[in-house]
């Protein structure tokens, strides 16, 4: 089979795999949502009457195919607290998250691969050190600490950005960058601190090899060894991590939308949880679960253009 | 495959995380323990108010919806007293005065309530309002349809009429005593029927502000109504609530002078607030208790002495001290000091380990015994009461093993399913002490201590409706001592709340129920 149908129909599994274990695991989970919506105080045949109209009193099997019935068609449910379709919450609440997480990446991609290729072509001097001193530093300290460090420095010491809250893009743009960036900031560091690292090694290893080697024996100026050679080889690794981090991404967003009142997925996904939002908590899952599967995807297709070795259609 | 394998096991452990994460976050549950107070410290406006200027409120939780009638939820009330009005409303001291409502008349036999409403005041949409929109909003909440969770509140009304513009006919089923405060609450605010569809996102009403834009999870944004029938009310042009969910973030952005005010300040804060030259607290008396739930029909709980030894193996101010920062003040039943129907009971179990020890001794425990305590997540303030009275249990040989347990399982097992031992909860106080109290009632849904007692449930059902003031305060005196005395439960603490405000913040009034009310509110 070729390597991209493989691909795809394991994307296809996995998704349903997920679905079907949300959907298993909010069920196990106590707590009744009708009684979430109603309050404690309600009576017995309000509530009853509530879960008939959810459809939450409907054998399990049978409320599970009518999800991936309509999921299949687009339709993901209503969410119960917000009586909205839950596409329609996920679409108002996608922008905020994805610019986040697209800052990140970009913040993040941004300093690694320098910093990363300096600790490399200066293995062993003082830079190399700080650079691996700063990064296992960076590796240590939680996202939401650095955020609020973040928050009581910058933005209530020195005002210079708001505590918290979006400005949409539409709005003003210079609003919604300044409202990003503290959060970006926090989020994107822990994934410098693994990238450095990352890049680094791989450089190493590719300096040793022997068309390295070749390369500087052809007198290939340093500065081409480096960029076109030596680079394109580090690339895949980082770039599969980026992929993998881009997961752990959406979910570091989840607190650092807490800490800095981002109407984003995250705050949706917690919302959903406290709330025993049913529809809602299975639409998110799978799709951010589709998200990561799609990134992971995408990365292999990126592999096979970066190493000709691999071919998509083999 | 390994690659897809990692994916999904990211997700899953994405899902754990943001499961685990749902303990930190300050929600609103549904029944979120809310903040009110009558008078002592309400703050009366120095000066003379100025109109004009935004403020900026910052609410630890998004509403659930802007409709009234379909909703329990603290965050949603909190705002809508801003946008609804009710036909009577309750001062600072928890009278009763009027609101869309001029005055009102009962019958003899207490069975029909006559009303006088308001003439010329206006919705936001322009339209007047009149006897028959009042007629309608008790009609929509009642509605099985409505699915209203209050409307069991209004279970005593037979039906509603307006014989004319002006006045509102209720007739009850039976009389009620606390049917006039009931009114008072933002669930029987008035609404107009034409808007009715949609006021769970645009809302309308007839109060002071009205809502101009409501991004959810972000902010209520609201404008003041030119036509609120109080001349000169409200002060501020703008008003909006953000919603800040993180408690550090949260003081990070009154720091900074991005909101004006924090209308529920966690205790652990309260000290530092203190020293800021900038900042000023208010500090009420909140109503509401604090206290250790016991599971009266499970052993040896079942044991009054089991539950006595409790009592007199905790020390209260201790409680207060360690796990609220001093701020609260001990209590003996389940009635917080800011009612009048408070009876000090508070002295009735001195702290005494040794007389505990002698209690569970003669109840059949000369070494001691071990139970469990659940503690509800994300409640900080009742796991910290748990930890605290759970050490002063050990050291009368009662080992408590502590559990904490998510606020929707809590809801479920320990609320509605009643298996627990012991857990620490808070109860939030009403104006009136019958619906409060009537948790106590052997055949109560809201029983959960299974408490069982017949003179209690009689004096509750003669409590629900006599008439006579006097009479009724003697009837919810003997219901406290009776708790007391067969120590229902670990009775704790009353809690204070904190309001917290910019300097140029004046007029923020506290209630007895849980509202934030700005029309009186103006910057200097």
């Amino acid at each position: 089979m070729p390597y991209l149908l493989r691909r795809l129909l394991g994307l296809v599994l996995t998704l349903l795999l997920v679905s079907l274990i949300t959907f298993a695991v909010v069920h196990v989970l106590p707590g009744d949502p009708a009684m979430l919506i109603l309050g404690h105080e309600a009576s017995p045949e309000s509530l009853a009457g509530l879960r008939a109209a959810l459809g939450l009193d409907r054998p399990l099997p049978a409320q599970y195919l009518s999800w991936l019935a309509g999921a299949l068609h687009g339709d993901l449910g209503m969410s119960l607290r917000h009586n909205l379709p839950v596409g329609q919450l996920i679409a108002e609440r996608l922008p905020v998250t994805a610019s986040l997480a697209a800052l990140a990446t970009l913040l993040a991609v941004g300093l690694a691969l320098p910093l990363g290729m300096l600790a490399a072509v200066r293995q062993g001097t003082a830079v190399d050190l700080g650079v691996l001193v700063l990064s296992q530093v960076g590796v240590a300290l939680p996202a939401f600490w650095i955020g609020i460090l973040l928050i009581v420095t910058l933005a209530v010491g020195r005002h210079l950005f708001p505590t918290g809250g979006y400005v949409p893009w539409s709005a003003s743009v210079p609003g919604a960058l300044r409202s990003l960036a503290l959060p970006a900031v926090a989020l994107s560091l822990p994934m410098v601190a693994v990238l450095v690292r990352l890049v680094r090694n791989a450089m190493l290893d590719e300096l040793g090899r022997d068309h390295i080697r070749t390369a500087r024996a052809k007198g290939l100026p340093e500065r081409t060894v480096l960029l076109r050679h030596a680079l394109r080889g580090a690339l895949i690794p980082t770039v599969t991590m980026v992929g993998l981090q881009l997961g752990f991404l959406l979910g570091g967003s989840i607190v650092i939308e807490q800490v800095f009142s981002l109407p984003g997925l995250g705050r949706l996904v917690l919302s959903a949880i406290a709330n025993r939002d049913v529809p809602l908590i299975q639409g998110l899952v799978v799709f951010i679960a589709t998200l990561a599967v799609a990134i992971n995807f995408t990365v292999d297709v990126l592999y096979a253009a970066l190493d000709p070795r691999l071919s998509l259609w083999k | 495959m390994l690659r897809y394998r990692l994916a999904s096991l990211l997700m899953v452990s994405l899902l754990l995380a943001a499961t685990l994460l749902a303990g930190c976050q300050r929600a609103a549950p549904p029944t979120a323990p809310p903040t009110v107070a009558p008078g002592t410290g309400a703050l009366t406006p120095a000066g003379s108010p100025q109109r004009g200027g935004a403020l900026m409120v910052a609410i630890a939780a998004d509403p659930d919806g802007l409709d009234p009638h379909k909703t329990v939820a603290a965050a949603t009330f909190q705002i809508t007293r801003n946008i609804y009005d009710t036909l009577v409303q309750a001062d600072d001291k928890g009278r009763i005065v009027p609101d869309l409502a001029l005055s009102w008349e009962p019958s003899a036999d207490g069975l029909t309530w006559t009303f006088t409403l308001r003439e010329g005041v206006k919705f936001h949409n322009g339209r007047t309002m009149t006897a028959d929109d009042v007629k309608y909003s008790f009609e929509r909440l009642l509605a099985p349809e409505t699915a209203s969770p209050r409307a069991k509140d209004f279970a005593v009304v037979q039906s509603v009429a307006a014989p004319d513009a002006k006045t509102v006919v209720f007739t009850l089923k039976a009389p009620s005593a606390p049917f006039l405060s009931n009114l008072a609450y933002g669930w029987a605010a008035i609404v107009p029927q034409e808007a009715a569809a949609t006021l769970r996102d645009q809302p309308v009403g007839t109060g002071p502000f009205k809502v101009v834009q409501w991004v959810k999870d972000s902010h209520v944004a609201l404008e003041r109504f030119d036509d609120y029938f109080v001349p000169g009310v409200p002060y501020l042009d703008t008003a909006t609530f953000r919603v800040i969910t993180d408690p550090s973030s949260r003081m990070a952005a009154l720091r900074a002078g991005e909101v004006d005010v924090i209308p529920e300040l966690p205790v652990q804060e309260v000290a530092a607030v203190r020293q800021e030259a900038d900042l000023k607290i208010i500090e009420v008396p909140f109503n509401g208790i604090q206290y250790i739930a016991v599971n009266n029909a499970q052993p040896p709980f079942d044991n009054v002495k089991v539950r006595q030894a409790l009592n007199h193996a905790v020390d209260k101010q201790a409680v207060i001290d360690a796990a609220q920062f001093g701020i609260g003040v001990p209590i003996g039943s389940h009635m917080p000091p800011v009612t009048e129907y408070y009876v000090d009971l508070a002295g009735r179990y001195p702290y005494n380990p040794e007389k505990a020890k002698q209690l569970l001794a003669e109840a059949g425990y000369p070494n001691g015994l071990e139970t469990t305590m659940i503690l509800p997540q994300p409640y900080d303030f009742h796991i910290r009461n748990g930890q605290v009275v759970a050490d002063q249990l050990a050291k009368v040989g009662i080992k408590v093993k502590l559990e904490t347990m998510e606020w929707g399982t809590w809801l479920k097992q320990v609320y509605n399913g009643r298996q627990f031992a012991l857990t620490a909860i808070g109860a939030t106080g009403r104006l009136d002490p019958a619906p409060f109290l009537s948790a106590y009632v052997s055949t109560s849904a809201e029983n959960m201590r299974n408490y069982a007692n017949t003179q209690f449930d009689e004096l509750a059902a003669q409590g629900a409706v006599e008439a006579d003031a006097a009479r009724r305060r003697e009837i919810y005196a003997q219901m406290q001592t009776l708790l007391a005395d067969d120590a229902a439960a670990v009775f704790l603490l009353a809690p204070l709340s904190s309001v917290t405000l910019r300097r140029p913040v004046q007029g923020w009034v506290v209630y007895p129920i849980d509202i934030y009310d700005l029309r009186t509110v103006w910057k200097g």
